[in-house]
């Protein structure tokens, strides 16, 4: 992307609350997303992944904050700002009793832009029948109906909501693969969410963490993977000297510890320094907010 | 949006026209035959009582009077446009997720509410005339004896019908927006269209407007007690004392044990009771609506419903607005 071209999506201080008695779903979020990347979203279940996403294409409204597309601020009253944005929901929903053929003439009849051919040729290379109605189709089936849907609009920005969470391993590795197929031909930003870090290891090179409803991590994998070092040293279960601890694990005579470091800062000579596969990174966010939970 | 909604509420419109058709056949069989047994006393309507033209016309309504009540039923007919139309029109769209397939389209929340709500809107209302036309055809001869006011006839024509339907698809439209759940949605609708149809015929309809009150002296109408002609819709009647006072039911009860006792009560001129009446200064009366006001009431009570239609669509559309953007 030229320097120029504004963020794919950017929030400030976006904040949801389900009633005020409840507590906060999502808050203080303050992202930046660049365009023409594929964007991971992970965090534990009701961490606020779906109420981020509900919250960015404008099927939630905030409690707090603001939400801008392509510099523009967030509206759903414009035919335009509608196109910019393709939606798959978790769970793929579908008119139960349409038939494929009955849902991509619901895309042409409700998009200017739809390209009806492309989708239709999509199905067909997944041998989906058009005739057979949703309800009929397996999961994966609907899934890849969805995502036909979705891509024929020709969005500027992809948004998935745990695209793959109810599919079987084979299904997930083809959505998968159809997705980043179809971002590979043509200008578009994706930001999708999962629990299920190892599929978007394959296919993010931006990565946001949510935890309880705040950002916790958040940039391009590749900074992340060099900002993070896992120390291996003889175990020491007072850890707290160390800089930018995130997590220490313990093993009999080791103690593994991952450090949130600047790359080439200087370790003490116990310390042997590796490198974190993002998988490792992810889960150590993820564990360490569990004790510290515990611990409160 | 228009092939959309088709395609959603295809089904629902070939079941009514199912229902229309069922509905329809037994109508148009016997309503060819009530005409038949009509047409011999047709130049009677309205004649005078006693005669031998008078008893033939008793004895059509004799046979065909029981008739027209069987359309009692069609009371609840518009809740079925709730039930099954309203209930899952946005309802369902919650329940299985939809409305995030919908609402992610290139249309704007407010044209496929707007789209969606007039054209299924439109297509109950055309049903609710089709069924109408077929009852008011139906009712032909009943209609030329018995007028038009009493509740069989009132609540299946004019635009009673469109009217009560409106309200019921909205009352299930709303339901299906706030509990997002088709099935008790559904439940919810049938209950509610029940608590607003009933009271407002048997409490708001004979007070539309002012009825006609109409008194007897005991003494000097010998058809003590008269109503008016058969078409005008009599909603009350009874005593009133010298100073235009109604007596009670209670009282009234307590005049006639008075005379009769517990013997047989006859009533008519002449009678026990008519002298009692005439020596303690009381009178007949008669409330009614004349038939003539037939298109006023259509007009106030769909002027209700619709109102009621307009208030909770309005709701459901603000519910959908706050949840969303």
């Amino acid at each position: 992307m030229s320097a120029g071209a504004p963020e794919a999506l950017r929030t400030a201080a976006l904040g949801k609350r389900y009633g005020r008695r409840r507590a906060w779903a999502l808050r203080d979020c303050t992202i930046e997303l660049p365009q023409g990347r594929i964007i991971g979203l992970v965090g534990a279940n009701g961490a606020g992944k779906s109420t981020l996403l509900h919250l960015v294409i404008g099927l939630l409204k905030p409690t707090e904050g603001t939400v801008w597309l392509f510099g523009e601020p967030l509206r759903t009253d414009q035919p335009a700002a509608l196109a910019q944005v393709g939606f798959v929901a978790q769970d793929h929903p579908l008119y139960r009793g349409f038939t494929v053929a009955d849902l991509l003439r619901l895309g042409r009849a409700l998009n200017p832009r739809f390209d009806h051919a492309a989708a239709r040729r999509r199905v067909a290379e997944l041998d989906i029948p058009m005739n057979r109605r949703a309800g009929a189709l397996s999961g994966g089936q609907q899934a890849q109906v969805a995502l036909a849907l979705a891509l024929a609009k020709q969005p500027r920005i992809l948004v998935l909501d745990e695209p793959v969470a109810s599919l079987d391993p084979l299904a997930r590795r083809e959505f998968m693969q159809a997705l980043v197929d179809a971002v590979a031909s043509r200008d578009l930003t994706v930001l999708l969410s999962s629990h299920v870090v190892a599929e978007l290891e394959r296919v993010c090179d931006h990565l946001i963490l949510l935890q309880a409803g705040r950002v916790r991590l958040a940039g391009a994998v590749d900074d992340l993977l060099d900002d993070h070092r896992l120390l291996v040293g003889p175990r020491r279960d007072d850890a707290a000297p160390v800089d930018g601890l995130i997590a220490a694990t313990h093993g009999q005579r080791h103690s593994n510890l991952l450090v949130r470091q600047p790359a080439g800062a200087a370790t003490h000579p116990a310390w042997e320094a590796h490198p974190v596969a993002l998988e490792e990174l992810v889960v150590a966010y993820l564990e360490h907010a569990h004790t510290t939970d515990r611990q409160v | 949006m228009l092939w959309l909604t088709w395609r959603q509420h295809r089904a629902e419109l070939a079941g009514a026209a199912i229902l229309l058709a069922l509905a329809a056949v037994p109508l148009i069989l016997t309503g060819h035959t009530m005409r038949a047994a009509f047409d011999g006393v047709a130049g009677c309507a309205g004649a005078a009582p006693g005669g031998a033209c008078a008893d033939r016309l008793n004895a059509f309504l004799g046979g065909y009077a029981d008739w027209g009540r069987q359309l009692t039923w069609v009371l609840l007919l518009p809740a079925a446009a709730g039930v099954f139309v309203g209930a899952p029109l946005l309802g369902r769209e919650f329940e299985h997720g939809t409305w995030k397939l919908a609402f992610t389209q290139t249309v704007t929340r407010t044209r496929w509410l707007t789209a969606k709500l007039a054209l299924v809107g439109l297509g109950v209302v055309a049903v609710a005339a089709a069924f109408t036309a077929v009852f008011t055809w139906w009712r032909a001869p009943l209609d030329a004896v018995g007028g038009r006011m009493a509740p069989e006839a009132f609540n299946v024509e004019g635009v009673n019908l469109p009217a009560a339907a409106l309200f019921a698809l909205a009352a299930g439209t709303l339901a299906g927006v706030v509990l997002r759940r088709t099935v008790s949605a559904m439940a919810v609708t049938l209950v509610a269209f029940v608590a607003v149809r009933v009271p407002v015929e048997l409490y708001a309809r004979p007070r539309y407007q002012a009825p006609v009150l109409l008194t007897a002296d005991p003494v000097t109408d010998d058809d003590a007690g008269w109503i008016g002609a058969p078409s005008d819709w009599v909603i009350g009647d009874g005593y009133l004392d010298g100073t235009g006072r109604r007596l009670s039911e209670q009282e009234e009860l307590g005049i006639i044990s008075e005379v009769y006792g517990d013997g047989t009560s006859v009533y008519g001129p002449g009678t026990a009771i008519e002298r009692y009446l005439a020596e303690h200064g009381l009178r007949h009366y008669t409330e009614y609506h004349p038939a003539s006001r037939f298109w006023t009431f259509q007009l106030i009570e769909a002027g209700l419903y619709a109102g009621l239609a307009g208030l909770l669509l309005g709701a459901a559309v603000w519910l959908i607005r706050r949840r969303t953007t």
